[in-house]
């Protein structure tokens, strides 16, 4: 399920207009991640506070949608381009990779929230391919 | 049994209430059909599913969308048994429809988008907790007859 170069104009042109409001759209996916997986919380138990809208769910939304973004530059090669961060996942972070299907969800519900006219049915499935691509990658060095 | 709480209720009815079941359902069929195209397969005799711009406009999918959406009013009047109220259904789309249960989490899901978007801002985290709560429990009740 590899993205036509229609579909990955498509990614980087929704990325592009959608990015004035990036910060919030992670943010949000992330506290909404929590609420409604609340299993998603066990990750994060060494914060003080994991739940919904507080100060370090917001803080880490933004630096996860910081590094979608970074991934849409590498989207011609996200297996090469995320090697670290996939290491990093891998050996340190640990985190299921049934997880990132579920924020995924999240930030797919936020665009469409934020975004209603463009985030059509052809967005979203370019969009939503793109997630999936850049969670397989994410995974690459599971096992 | 499924505990809901007053709140949840409230947000579940209000979700219902303000519906276009019409624009809503056709939307959300069509978002299915368009994201996770193996959805098609349950779809041969609905005409025209060529492209994204064709399932928009076939009305056979419009229709369908909203015979959907109506379905779920079973389990707005009946949140407190909705796995025996579903129960008929479940089994209707096991023997008859043959339809693989996981289709019913990615409709949901596709029905979560369409009503982020219709709803904007008004889409909160509390609304979307329980929505998807109310989703996961239809979504279960269909799957549950399954053999």
């Amino acid at each position: 399920m590899s993205l036509s170069s229609k579909q990955k104009a498509t990614v980087k042109d929704f990325f592009s207009k959608m990015s004035t409001r990036s910060d919030d759209i992670g943010a949000e996916a992330l506290s909404r991640l929590v609420a409604v997986y609340p299993q998603t919380k066990s990750y994060f138990s060494h914060w003080k506070d994991a739940s919904p809208g507080s100060a370090p769910v917001r803080k880490h939304g933004i630096t996860i949608m910081g590094g979608v973004y970074d991934a849409v530059g590498k989207i011609d090669d996200l297996k090469g381009g995320l090697l670290s961060l996939s290491e990093l996942h891998a050996f340190m972070l640990r985190v299921d990779p049934v997880n990132f299907k579920l924020l995924a969800h999240c930030m797919l519900v936020c665009m469409s929230m934020i975004f209603p006219e463009e985030f059509t049915p052809q967005v979203h499935v370019a969009v939503d391919k793109f997630l999936a691509q850049l969670t397989l990658a994410l995974a690459e060095k599971y096992r | 049994m499924v505990e809901w709480t007053d709140s949840e209720r409230a947000v579940i009815t209000s979700i219902f209430s303000n519906l276009d079941y019409e624009e809503i359902g056709r939307k959300s069929l069509c978002r299915c059909l368009i994201v996770y195209p193996w959805t098609q397969r349950y779809f041969g005799g609905f005409g025209n599913l060529y492209n994204a711009e064709t399932i928009l406009c076939n009305p056979l999918i419009a229709a369908h969308g909203t015979k959907i959406l109506h379905g779920l009013d079973r389990a707005l009047k009946n949140m407190d048994d909705i796995k025996n109220t579903y129960a008929e259904l479940s089994l209707l789309h096991s023997d008859k429809l043959h339809v693989d249960p996981d289709n019913f989490r990615l409709l949901a899901d596709c029905l979560t988008v369409v009503i982020a978007a219709k709803m904007g801002p008004a889409f909160t985290v509390e609304t979307q907790v329980a929505w998807q709560k109310f989703l996961s429990v239809v979504v279960s009740a269909l799957g549950r007859q399954y053999h």
